[in-house]
């Protein structure tokens, strides 16, 4: 299966995504799972599912605000529209293992 | 609501809060108040209220107001309030201290001013818990943390309005019999509300929602969270039973006297192992230095707590002395200083890089402070306030003016820390140029800061 173009934006974006770091923890928020969903729509229009560590953190708006800059560098994207979400809350389970172990 | 909005004030709060600390060590460290002077003596009450209102009251207030937020995901009302409480608090401090000196003998100053600094503390104290009781009623739900401040908040009405009452008395607007089963017993009250049930409760509160935060540990939802929260009630209760008998028959009740007992060592005694708990299911397996500096701080909780005990057991004045040392600046204070040293470079980070996250690389809020340079000074100052306890309960007064000397030391070295996270001096070479904040209060931001 060949990638479409918006598998490579999302890819893309992901890498992005990358150089937000969790100010309290320390790693990018992608590797700490806070990143739920990223789809990609028609005329480069992306929709960001994602929550933070904790509920109500005065950091949080911070780093909606992060994402959709870091994502609105890519090529193709046109306009990102990133919702916080706490359900579900996000856990240490859904990071990766690699950052687990160094917890 | 998914983000709680930066207490602008929170700041200036800290800064007149570390200031009365200093104070009262230095104080404290020149032979001021007990042992020195008797436990009720004017000095000494100088002291107790430049820490219990200067430094405690000041510091939990600053940190309620940025964190109750946090705690119940609602906005902060009114918040232009915050300055005016200050102030308010401020003066009535003043004025309550030089009260205080008045009835030493101060010459040129009248023991009036007692009860009027006394009211002013009361405008400053009703309009913070008007703010934060409006904001706490905003939330759809209460979780348990969010209703150990509002216990916490309660206390504090009821300490101020029966100090208030004290001051009056002691500038001698109030007589007759209820007047001497005031000073006889109420004095009691008005410390176990304040320590206990204002500052201790509020504590408890904030540590659950903060602890759990910084750990990144489950938060406490069982059993054991619900006794500690229902024993600190019933204590409270018990506690206002008192105070009512109190006014009603000028006696002291020792039934609900011995029930508040019981209920606080049930109260304390739970949410000490439910944080026990809390640490050992975290997932951070290493300890940052304020959550180390949180460990001891409630070790002195246990201390303090057993101290006390004993001390109305036994009616030893300076084993109670002691513990009251050891429950203000040990438990409450050192608390207060471990959870600065995150706090106060987390509000920083905030100001600082949070807007430029996701356009430059930013540095983590641990950058902003350099763990081994701190440690020292947390391992002094828990180290004097050890043995300041005990030169106090064995009344050995310069031992007790070394030791409190070197908690001065100690905190000074903590405010130096403090000072160098906000003037961004321990941040890695990278960002040695970006632009410093303002020391205490920061700029206005459109958004963001309220």
């Amino acid at each position: 299966m060949t990638p479409t173009p918006r598998m490579h934006i999302e890819a893309d974006i992901r890498a992005a995504l990358r150089t937000v770091i969790d100010p309290e923890l320390g790693h990018n928020i992608v590797d700490l799972g806070m990143v739920y969903d990223i789809d990609v729509g028609d005329a480069g229009k992306v929709d960001i599912l994602m929550t933070t560590t904790a509920r109500f953190c005065p950091a949080s708006a911070f780093l909606q605000e992060a994402v959709a800059a870091a994502a609105g560098t890519i090529d193709g994207v046109e306009k990102v529209k990133v919702e916080l979400t706490y359900d579900p809350p996000w856990t240490p389970d859904r990071m990766a293992p690699e950052i687990a172990i160094r917890f | 609501m998914h983000m709680a909005t930066i207490s602008r004030w929170t700041l200036a709060y800290f800064s007149c809060a570390l200031v009365a600390l200093l104070c009262a060590l230095g104080l404290m460290a020149a032979g001021f108040g007990y042992p020195n002077d008797g436990l009720m003596a004017p000095r000494t009450l100088v002291v107790v209220h430049l820490v219990t209102i200067g430094w405690l009251s000041l510091l939990m207030l600053g940190a309620l107001l940025q964190f109750l937020p946090v705690l119940i995901g609602r906005e902060l009302v009114w918040p232009r309030l915050p300055p005016v409480v200050l102030t308010l608090l401020l003066i009535g401090l003043v004025l309550l201290l030089c009260g205080f000196l008045a009835l030493d003998s101060l010459h040129g100053l009248s023991a009036d001013i007692l009860p009027f600094g006394g009211l002013i503390l009361l405008s400053g104290f009703c309009l913070a818990a008007a703010i934060l009781f409006t904001t706490l009623l905003r939330a759809s739900s209460l979780p348990l943390p969010a209703g150990f401040v509002m216990l916490g908040l309660i206390s504090m009405l009821v300490t101020v309005m029966l100090g208030e009452t004290l001051a009056s008395v002691l500038a001698g607007l109030v007589g007759g019999d209820f007047s001497l089963a005031l000073v006889e017993h109420g004095v009691g009250l008005h410390a176990a509300f304040g320590l206990g049930g204002w500052l201790t409760l509020a504590a408890m509160g904030v540590s659950y929602r903060l602890v759990s935060m910084f750990l990144v540990a489950p938060e406490r939802k069982g059993t054991l969270t619900a006794v500690a929260f229902w024993s600190a009630a019933v204590a409270l209760g018990a506690l206002v039973g008192a105070l009512f008998a109190l006014i009603a028959t000028n006696t002291s009740w020792p039934l609900g006297l011995a029930l508040t007992g019981i209920a606080a060592v049930l109260a304390v005694g739970a949410y000490l192992i439910d944080i026990a708990a809390l640490y050992r299911t975290r997932r951070r397996a290493t300890l940052e230095l304020h959550m180390a500096g949180a460990v001891a701080a409630m070790g002195m909780l246990g201390l303090g707590a057993s101290l006390l005990t004993w001390a109305l057991w036994s009616g030893i004045e300076s084993a109670l002395a002691a513990s009251m040392h050891v429950l203000s600046l040990g438990w409450l204070g050192g608390l207060g200083l471990a959870m600065l040293y995150k706090i106060i470079p987390f509000l920083t980070w905030l100001e600082c890089f949070a807007p430029l996250m996701g356009r430059i690389t930013t540095p983590r809020v641990q950058d902003l402070v350099n763990e081994s340079r701190a440690a020292p000074w947390f391992v002094l100052y828990f180290a004097a306030e050890l043995a300041g306890a005990a030169a106090l309960f064995l009344k050995v007064q310069h031992v007790f003016q070394l030791t409190s000397m070197l908690q001065l030391l100690g905190a000074v070295g903590l405010v130096v820390q403090y000072v160098r996270a906000r003037r961004l001096a321990d941040l890695p070479t990278a960002w040695q140029n970006h632009p410093r904040p303002r020391l205490i209060l920061p700029a206005t931001r459109k958004r963001s800061v309220v």
